[in-house]
């Protein structure tokens, strides 16, 4: 998959109203994303959150958009921020929350403990491609995996959202 | 059917399609803070400039770097004397003959 060239170009020559468009477009999927790492503390979020759109208008320039989209871009590098907050800090916060869908209260509550019962990575794994609707490769480019390791990763997840559903 | 029964019927397969569907569904986040995405955006923007600047600074002086880089590399001055040394012995040396 490419990225949009002109869009792309617009970012890279520093185009204030094309950053902020893309920056509306997308901080709320990042802000969901970072959540599903089990990250919940508001502080931390905002940190990952800051650190991956300061980052990214320098990470841009080296950008080509050949082989990824933009989209893949931003999750890409908001799963190294993610990372390097890992390792400053140990993983013991709580699981996230997610808001019950009002016409389906029960069924929401019985979705989003099942998740929260699972592993972070099959979690992100399975709402990175159902949720945020990614490709196997765009997902194994944004986790840092293979793409038979993502295939295998989206497998076992499938399996355990099963048995806990 | 209870709320589990449904969703497990659903995903019994748990084929790609049933999969996006429950996602579309049942799975939803709390919103972001207005606040906070306020101060990330002008964080986001702020760094836009600078990095506009930056650059603008930054690439009068890398030519100015290659440039001194160039001029002050010997190496291909001293083999071109080398060369020249030895192509005018050897023309020293046909006369001599």
């Amino acid at each position: 998959m490419k990225a949009d060239k002109r869009l792309l170009r617009r970012l890279q020559e520093g185009d204030q109203a094309t950053w902020t468009q893309f920056y509306n477009d997308w901080v709320q999927p990042l802000y969901n994303f970072i959540r599903s790492n089990g990250i919940s503390n508001p502080d931390d979020i905002e940190e990952i959150l800051s650190d991956t759109w300061i980052a990214a208008p320098r990470a841009i320039e080296n950008f080509d958009g050949q082989n990824a989209t933009l989209k893949t871009f931003l999750f890409t590098l908001a799963r190294r921020k993610i990372a390097d907050h890992w390792r400053r800090h140990k993983p013991t916060e709580d699981l996230p929350d997610a808001i019950p869908v009002s016409h389906s209260p029960d069924e929401s509550l019985i979705m989003q403990e099942a998740l929260a019962q699972m592993p972070d990575h099959e979690r992100q794994v399975l709402i990175l491609r159902y949720y945020e609707e990614f490709s196997v490769s765009e997902i194994a480019e944004i986790m840092g995996r293979t793409y038979k390791g993502t295939e295998s990763l989206l497998s076992r997840a499938r399996k355990r959202l099963g048995e806990y559903l | 059917m209870t709320g589990s029964q449904a969703i497990y019927s659903m995903t019994k397969l748990l084929d790609d399609q049933k999969l996006h569907k429950l996602f579309r569904e049942h799975w939803s986040y709390v919103a972001m803070p207005e606040d906070m995405r306020k101060r990330i955006q002008y964080q986001m923007l702020s760094e836009v400039a600078l990095t506009l600047q930056t650059n603008a600074a930054e690439r009068p002086r890398h030519v100015g770097h290659r440039w001194q880089a160039k001029s002050l590399s010997i190496g291909p001055i001293l083999w071109f004397l080398i060369a020249g040394a030895g192509i005018l012995m050897l023309l020293l040396a046909l006369i001599q003959i």
